[in-house]
């Protein structure tokens, strides 16, 4: 047996990752293409007829390009973080962390994109501060209930000095 | 697929619904088991699918050159820049994380790897 520190920072780092894709995809997927409700310019190139909609979808799928690198980042840190010996595979901080990503993509995106730059709003027209506002206060919820799995994650991985008693087969 | 569309074309050329049907037809008569009434359906909107795609596909016309010189005309960096920007943001925020998770390195450690 030996006692080596436990590192948590890979775990979350890569499932962050991943959330950051889920929640950049289920915009891009459900708010973009399924509903339709904004594309990436709305703003700046309000989609009132077939040019200007396929100028918005090269734009969507720039957004979709970047979301799919930040994915595929994201698993390249996983499977590093799963070779590792002081890394702990905990589902509660795996879990957590996916929202904690999902819930920091509708914040970060929602406060650069739809309030700082206003390049697009989630539902625009009547009300379309409310449904910015509820986008916000739902990564905001994500964020909060991420961060606590992680912690209750890491209290039950990590003893008190910060060792773990890893098993090793020598 | 194609061979499909081609039966489908009517008087005023083909259109999705005559694709639909026809795939429909065809496959239904097939003996497939358990997958008898689902099958048919799957295909014909598969097929229903693949031929509007090749209808609407628009890769060198006047509208997809238009887009084009929309897209990469002025403006473009500003678009970009407003594109990646919640990334770069995001990427920060992470690699801030990353560091959160760290053991903390304590004295008598480093004392005991520099001793060994």
């Amino acid at each position: 047996m030996e006692r080596s520190p436990v590192n948590t920072g890979p775990l979350i780092a890569a499932a962050t990752l991943i959330g950051i894709g889920m929640g950049g995809f289920v915009d891009g997927i459900v708010l973009h293409q399924l509903l339709q409700w904004h594309h990436m310019l709305s703003v700046p190139i309000p989609p009132t007829d077939l040019l200007s909609v396929k100028v918005n979808m090269v734009w969507d799928g720039l957004f979709h390009a970047f979301t799919w690198i930040v994915t595929f980042i994201g698993l390249l840190l996983l499977w590093r973080a799963g070779q590792r010996n002081d890394v702990p595979l905990s589902t509660r901080i795996f879990a957590g962390s996916l929202a904690l990503g999902w819930g920091l993509f509708n914040v970060v995106e929602g406060l650069i994109d739809h309030q700082l730059l206003g390049i697009h709003h989630v539902h625009p027209g009547a009300g379309q501060l409310a449904w910015d506002v509820g986008f916000l206060l739902f990564g905001a919820a994500l964020i909060v209930a991420g961060w606590a799995a992680i912690k209750r994650g890491r209290s039950e991985t990590t003893s008190p000095g910060g060792l773990r008693i890893a098993a090793t087969s020598a | 697929m194609n061979r499909i569309a081609e039966r489908a074309s009517g008087a005023d050329g083909p259109n999705a619904q005559s694709v639909f049907q026809l795939a429909f037809a065809v496959t239904a008569r097939l003996h497939i088991g358990r997958m008898r009434r689902l099958l048919p359906i799957l295909v014909a909107s598969a097929a229903c699918v693949r031929f509007e795609a090749h209808a609407a596909a628009c890769p060198d016309c006047p509208t997809s050159r238009a887009v084009s010189a929309i897209v990469c005309g002025e403006g473009i960096w500003r678009n970009l820049a407003m594109t990646v920007a919640p990334f770069v943001a995001l990427g920060i925020v992470v690699w801030r994380l990353s560091r959160i998770g760290r053991p903390p390195v304590r004295t008598a450690d480093v004392a005991a790897t520099r001793e060994s």
